[in-house]
């Protein structure tokens, strides 16, 4: 808040002292003054300021408009106060604002509007020593209280001198304009000595207030306080001495009840009482009805105090009276709660004084109910007095509840069954406050006490639930009593009470026709919207009771009311939240047109609109990304998932990030440019990715750099920082830029500070980072782009290891490390095979580090249902794919010794022989094709590809899974035995060529098929090399259809 | 006082003769002799229609012939016609069309035994209709085409001209501005100085919507040509000089209008609200031909924020704020719209 109720006081007082001035001349010129003020109501300040600029620029404004720019825009700026977003960015607009003001009243002596100015100026001073004064409520201010009073005097001292100074140079103004000194028709200049005359009396006013709060800048025993004080009330009195004539009424009754106020804190209480006397009396509207609450509230605490005589008859009487007559719109006014406050002080100091007199114990009690139930409807009311009362009701505790009679009142027209109802809804939602604070006893009681009072929160919800009951029926009586004299908006608020309490009682689809009914029945008011919020739950709890395909029988009738809203309410946070429920069922329905066209129904542009089309396209790219999981657990394994689902949340993401503005930054907003940044690296437009991630102020990183910024949770630093780490990984895919193993470090650690040593969190998004770019390396078409981005893998899922002991995820970084590897090895010579060696040498590193922990821990491999041999197996294969074979060799034997029939391990083992042969030695070779390393039996543990092949070819009729081991088998026997052929001398060679050929007409004449396509012609393309080596035909497997062709 | 008493007891003669009308209705089927016609000024005249033509009224008031010129004649009542009826009609002089419209619903149709009677009841309810329809309330189509029926079988109604005019307001609100030069036109033929002024402005207005500059300025040129004689008519010629300037806007002399529009400015009251509504955003309409967006949004800002009693002119200030805001200011680009859609839903500003 930025002017205090003294301020606005201020304002008051100075329509109330110019509402003598005639209306605006009417004249042919631009409207300028009519213009900004209407510019400043609307809060339209910054275009009120252009206007000024671009108008006088032009000179298109008039004279008049031009010779009060300055001071316009200084309104202006006072104005736009209220906007300051920050405490220190007010402080600072407020200091030049009143720099501002001191300049216009240094220079423009002679301006028809200087008092105007004076008065502003002054009237911000005051509010700057008021300000200060509140420092003193700051328990953490104690050492500085004489400083502060020193600050809050000088401004106050200051705003003095300026009141003083106004009315000083009014005067000799007024003087010239005095009596005849004008002619009677010379309206314009009648006026002007109206202004002048109105503006000196706020002067004094003023000047009379300033006094009286720089005496409140002394401690209440010092002598400066009273001699402060007592040139306020002489102020103050002689104002209402001169203030005689009817027009000045105004100034005249605010006189008297600052007046009361000075005299109040002098102690007199008699004479501040009759100075609020007036004001209390005064039967008049508009400002009078405030100051009227506010003198009586005065003299309500005055009279009902000792000082004053314990008048609490008296007092309570005046104070009740006026409360009869307090308006419905004044209800929720902060003067009119403290007169309830003070009425409520003054019965619980009656009741204490009725005790301590041996009053009658039921007046006494009396006194007390009727202040707890007072205090009770107040507290729930926001404002200044609402803690004061909460805290009363605290010290007063709760009262037992007493039974609420069970029958019906008699009720004969609609307002007695209203009135009665409406008693019945008010005590049923004052039952709340009296639980909280029976509840917050109760902690503090045990034994028989607690029981009691658990007894009394019962007794509580019992009548609050039959209170409601008695408010339904009552008001179900109303509707049938109406009748034409009664007013429509009273109906309609009986409606929504009816739908509330309908709600209430879970009776989702009365309460939902009832509320639909209000809410078409008052368009634009807001008995409609909250019947609409009304209706937007009942729907959603009809909704939740009916199966799926019943739900969108009703998505019709909640879109009508959703339009109906948008169309009658557009800017309400209920219409907002009618569309978002529209767009939740055609979410959950999955109809994305639908959830698209939903959209439309909200304003094209504004915040809530780009929210929520923001959101929606959050919403998509979640689906999205479902989609490619479930492809992949199809067993696509390059899945690239429902693009169009991926193109729709790109459309809406993007609309989102364009419209992105810092006043708008919440941790939604990062998610979904972080969502937008994700959706560009998966469709491999990094540079797009990294413009957002990495945009000043208001890109994700930026945000995030902000630990007092709007992004709170982990998770979305974590993502962030992964996207931030994956478009690094990327760009040096692409080339870029090199990987800096230092940076990824430092960014995994950000993400490790970031996940706060949530570790299931780390490695979560981790996981994700490197699915991602593994499905990119998938997807990656040149292999110098493969084998870059590789290389940034490879940098990446170290630290992964390093950073985990999780056995799933090292057993996927090390597996998917050594799957990356065997498909660069492949280009042998070039980079590819440098950068495998890295990743199967990081591999074997992270295989070691499991097989290490589970010798350690023996159920450590459990959990992802490993075995140490499986982990042993992929290392072995990884030492393989480094060429150390005799590692390898030796890691498959320690498997097979454990289970010669491990069959991927006797594969792979053979394989191994194969290839550390490198085709020339014909040992190896030889052990690649017969097996290896006899046991006790003399029985080869490692089988080789002969073995592997006639084991097989017995088993396969029953396991055609079998087949494909078995032609492989097959294939490499003969390729094997072709190579050992070359490494012999030219008879044997051709012997051991001719049986390589064996092998493969064997195998074919006993399956023509060769275990399918792709098998066959591998078969082929072996027998073309044997027929040239053989010097035959080189025709490949029609060799064997020729009709001579044999078993040879 | 003395004055009062005449009138009472002239009023007293009046409700005899009344009643004796009635008596000779039940007597002898239907009589026209107590019709009552309200001039747009002074008393209304007792007696017995004649003739009546698009231009005219005949009727023959204690038993002297007089004409009343169409454009003079505020009302007829009939005599004989439904109260409800009556009161529909003193409704939709004071432009309350709502409560017009309850009244003529409660009319029984049956109750009526004359002709004029009928027609005139069918008149009334497509007026209504159409101007709840302007204001937002109904299918302007539905309206347009009930009033349009009305005027095709009653060519010589004296309502012609007024249907003419409330046709091609609607017309033009709506967007169909070639519909709306058509009503005009007709108006245009009216042999009455101020209709002949508005249909000319209206005209040049509509010609100008679709683009056609040149009728536009003939049109316009036309109206300040013709001579004018009362208020009404004067205040038509200064929309055409405000319209002659917005051709020069429209053919790339747009600062020539803005110094045109500013000196409008400086020579009328700012207290015609309908005049400067069209004046700002006229203005507004200048600067943005000119490439001024900031100008122009201050000109629309004065018809939003002053001048909001022309229904159409306010919703062209809101659509063209709506559209300035865009660039600098979504949030308040969307309240523009909103409270387009909200106050003017069926004007042709809010489906642009």
């Amino acid at each position: 808040m930025i002017h205090s109720k003294l301020f606005v006081r201020f304002l008051i007082l100075a329509g109330i002292c110019l509402a003598c001035q005639a209306p605006l001349l009417i004249l042919a010129e631009e409207p300028a003054s009519r213009f900004i003020e209407r510019l400043r109501e609307e809060r339209l300040f910054d275009l009120a300021s252009k206007y000024l600029d671009i108008y006088g620029k032009q000179g298109w404004l008039p004279k008049s408009a031009l010779r009060d720019a300055p001071l316009e825009r200084l309104m202006i700026i006072e104005d736009s106060l209220a906007a300051s977003r920050t405490s220190s960015e007010r402080d600072s607009r407020l200091a030049s604002l009143e720099g501002g003001y001191r300049d216009f009243l240094e220079t423009a002596k002679d301006h028809p509007r200087r008092a105007e100015a004076g008065l502003r100026f002054g009237s911000l001073t005051l509010e700057r020593g008021r300000r200060e004064l509140q420092k003193l409520d700051d328990p953490n201010q104690k050492g500085n209280v004489e400083s502060i009073r020193q600050a809050a005097r000088t401004a106050f001292m200051e705003s003095e001198a300026v009141f003083k100074k106004t009315q000083a140079d009014l005067t000799p103004r007024i003087t010239e304009m005095a009596g005849a000194k004008i002619a009677s028709k010379d309206t314009e200049k009648i006026e002007l000595r109206k202004r002048y005359q109105a503006e000196y009396r706020q002067a004094e006013i003023l000047q009379g207030l300033a006094l009286k709060l720089i005496a409140t800048t002394y401690p209440s025993d010092a002598a400066p306080y009273q001699e402060w004080l007592k040139k306020a009330e002489d102020k103050l009195s002689d104002i209402i001495k001169k203030a005689s004539p009817p027009s000045e009424i105004g100034a005249k009754t605010l006189s008297r009840l600052y007046r009361g106020d000075v005299q109040t804190l002098q102690g007199k209480v008699d004479a501040a009482i009759e100075s609020y006397t007036p004001v209390a009396d005064i039967e008049e509207d508009g400002p009078f009805r405030l100051w009227r609450a506010q003198a009586t509230a005065a003299i309500v605490r005055l009279m009902g105090s000792p000082a004053g005589g314990d008048k609490y008859d008296e007092a309570l009487k005046r104070g009740v009276e006026l409360l009869k007559k307090m308006g419905k719109n004044e209800q929720m006014l902060p003067e009119w709660n403290d007169l309830q406050l003070a009425i409520s002080q003054a019965r619980i100091g009656y009741s204490n004084y009725l005790k301590k007199n041996k009053g009658s114990d039921t007046a006494t009690k009396a006194e007390l109910r009727e202040a707890r139930e007072m205090l009770t409807l107040i507290a729930r009311r926001p404002g200044e007095h609402q803690n004061k009362a909460k805290k009363l009701l605290s010290e007063l505790g709760v009262n037992a509840a007493q039974p609420i009679d069970s029958k019906l009142p008699s009720v004969k027209s609609f307002d007695e069954a209203f009135k009665e109802a409406k008693i019945r809804l008010e005590r049923a939602a004052g039952s709340q406050l009296s639980i909280e604070i029976l509840q917050s006893r109760l902690k503090e009681t045990t034994g028989a006490d607690a029981t009691a009072i658990e007894a009394e929160i019962q007794a509580t919800l019992d009548n609050a639930s039959r209170d409601r009951d008695q408010a339904l029926q009552l008001l179900s009586k109303a509707l049938r009593l109406y009748a034409p004299s009664d007013t429509r908006e009273d109906l309609l608020i009986a409606r929504s009470y009816i739908a509330y309490l309908l709600l209430l009682q879970e009776r989702y689809w009365e309460a939902t026709a009832v509320s639909d009914f209000v809410a078409r029945s008052g368009p634009g008011t807001d008995s409609g919207l909250k019947a609409c919020t009304f209706a937007l739950i009942g729907f959603g709890k009809v909704m939740e009771s009916l199966p799926e395909d019943r739900q969108l029988s009703l998505i019709g009738s909640l879109e009508s009311l959703a339009q109906y809203m948008i169309a009658t309410w557009p800017e309400a946070e209920e219409t907002q939240q009618a569309t978002l429920t529209l767009l939740q069922y055609a979410l959950k329905s999955k109809q994305w047109d639908e959830a698209e066209r939903i959209l439309t129904l909200m304003p094209t542009k504004g915040d809530q609109t780009n929210a929520t089309r923001r959101d929606l396209g959050y919403v998509l790219w979640i689906q999205y990304l479902m989609s490619v999981d479930a492809e992949r657990k199809a067993g696509n394994d390059k899945a690239i998932g429902d693009v169009e689902l991926r193109d729709r949340a790109e459309r809406l993401l993007t609309d989102g990030w364009q419209a992105l503005e810092t006043v708008h930054l919440d941790q939604r907003a990062v998610e979904a440019a972080a969502a937008l940044a994700a959706l560009y690296l998966r469709t491999d437009r990094r540079e797009k990715a990294e413009a957002i991630l990495e945009r000043e102020k208001i890109g994700p990183v930026a945000v995030i750099a902000n630990r007092a910024g709007p992004v709170k949770d982990a998770s979305v630093r974590l993502e962030v920082l992964r996207l931030k780490l994956q478009a690094k990984v990327m760009a040096a895919g692409t080339g870029s830029a090199s990987l800096d193993p230092a940076e990824v470090e430092s960014l995994v650690q950000a993400m490790q500070q970031a996940a706060v040593n949530n570790s299931k969190l780390l490695t979560s998004t981790l996981l994700m980072l490197a699915r991602d770019l593994q499905d990119q390396l998938k997807q990656a078409e040149k292999v110098s782009d493969k084998s870059k981005l590789a290389g940034g893998i490879q940098v990446l899922l170290t630290q992964l290891a390093d950073v985990s002991k999780d056995a799933g995820i090292l057993d996927w970084a090390g597996t998917t490390m050594f799957q990356l590897a065997s498909g660069l090895s492949s280009n042998a010579g070039t980079a590819d095979a440098d950068i495998a060696r890295k990743l199967n040498g990081a591999a074997i590193q992270v295989f070691q580090k499991m097989l290490d922990t589970a010798e350690k821990d023996p159920v450590y491999l459990e959990a992802i249902q490993r075995k140490a041999d499986d982990i042993l197996l992929k290392q072995a294969m990884a030492y393989r794919g480094q060429s150390e074979y005799q590692k390898a060799a030796d890691s498959f034997l320690k498997i097979l010794k454990g289970n010669a029939s491990q069959l991927t391990a006797q594969i792979e083992a053979a394989r191994n022989y194969q290839q550390w042969s490198a085709a020339k030695d014909p040992d190896l070779l030889k052990k690649a094709m017969f097996g290896a390393e006899p046991d006790q039996r003399q029985k080869n543990i490692v089988w080789g590809w002969g073995n592997i092949s006639k084991m097989l070819s017995s088993q396969m009729g029953n396991r055609p899974e079998l087949q494909k081991i078995f032609f492989e088998a097959r294939l490499q026997l003969a390729t094997c035995r072709r190579l050992l052929g070359k490494t012999q001398p030219a008879a044997e060679q051709k012997k051991l060529l001719e049986q390589a050929v064996s092998d493969i007409r064997q195998t074919y004449l006993a399956y023509p098929e060769l275990g399918g396509p792709e098998s066959k012609s591998s078969f082929d393309k072996l027998l073309r090399l044997l027929q040239a080596d053989l010097n035959r035909a080189v025709v490949g497997l029609k060799e064997f259809d020729q009709p001579n062709a044999g078993p040879k | 006082m003395k004055l009062l008493k005449s009138e009472l007891a002239y009023s007293a003669i009046d409700s005899v003769r009344v009643l004796l009308s009635g008596l000779l209705i039940a007597a002898s089927g239907v009589a026209q002799e107590a019709d009552r016609i309200y001039p747009s000024n002074g008393a209304a005249a007792v007696g017995k229609i004649l003739e009546s033509t698009r231009n005219n009224v005949v009727a023959e008031i204690r038993g002297v012939k007089e004409n009343f010129p169409a454009n003079e004649i505020q009302r007829i009542v009939y005599e004989t016609e439904p109260a409800q009826l009556s009161r529909a009609k003193e409704l939709v002089v004071g432009g309350q069309w709502e409560d017009a419209h309850d009244s003529l619903k409660k009319v029984e149709k049956s109750s009526i035994l004359r002709d004029e009677v009928n027609r005139d009841l069918e008149y009334y309810r497509a007026l209504v209709q159409l101007q709840l329809a302007l204001q937002g309330q109904g299918d302007p189509a539905a309206a347009e085409t009930r009033l349009r029926d009305y005027v095709a079988g009653n060519t010589q109604s004296f309502h012609f001209y007024e249907a003419a005019d409330a046709l091609g307001t609607l017309a033009a609100a709506i967007g169909g501005h070639d519909r709306a030069i058509k009503y005009f036109a007709a108006l245009a033929a009216a042999p009455f100085a101020e209709y002949k002024l508005k249909a000319q402005y209206m005209l040049g207005t509509s010609h100008l919507a679709t683009g056609n500059a040149t009728e536009a300025k003939k049109a316009f040129a036309e109206a300040l040509a013709t001579s004018a004689d009362n208020q009404e008519a004067k205040s038509f010629q200064k929309l055409a000089k405000l319209g002659m300037l917005r051709c020069d806007a429209a053919a790339n002399k747009a600062n020539e209008a803005i110094k045109g529009l500013r000196v409008m400015i400086n020579e009328n009251d700012a207290t015609d609200g309908l005049l400067f509504a069209q004046i700002y955003n006229a203005l507004g309409e200048a600067h943005r031909l000119a490439g001024q967006d900031e100008e122009a949004l201050l000109a629309y800002l004065h018809t939003d924020l002053l001048f909001t009693n022309d229904p159409n002119q306010h919703a062209e200030a809101l659509y063209y704020l709506s559209q300035l805001f865009l660039k600098t200011d979504p949030q308040r680009a969307a309240d523009a719209k909103a409270r387009l859609q909200s106050l003017y839903s069926n004007s042709s500003w809010a489906k642009k």
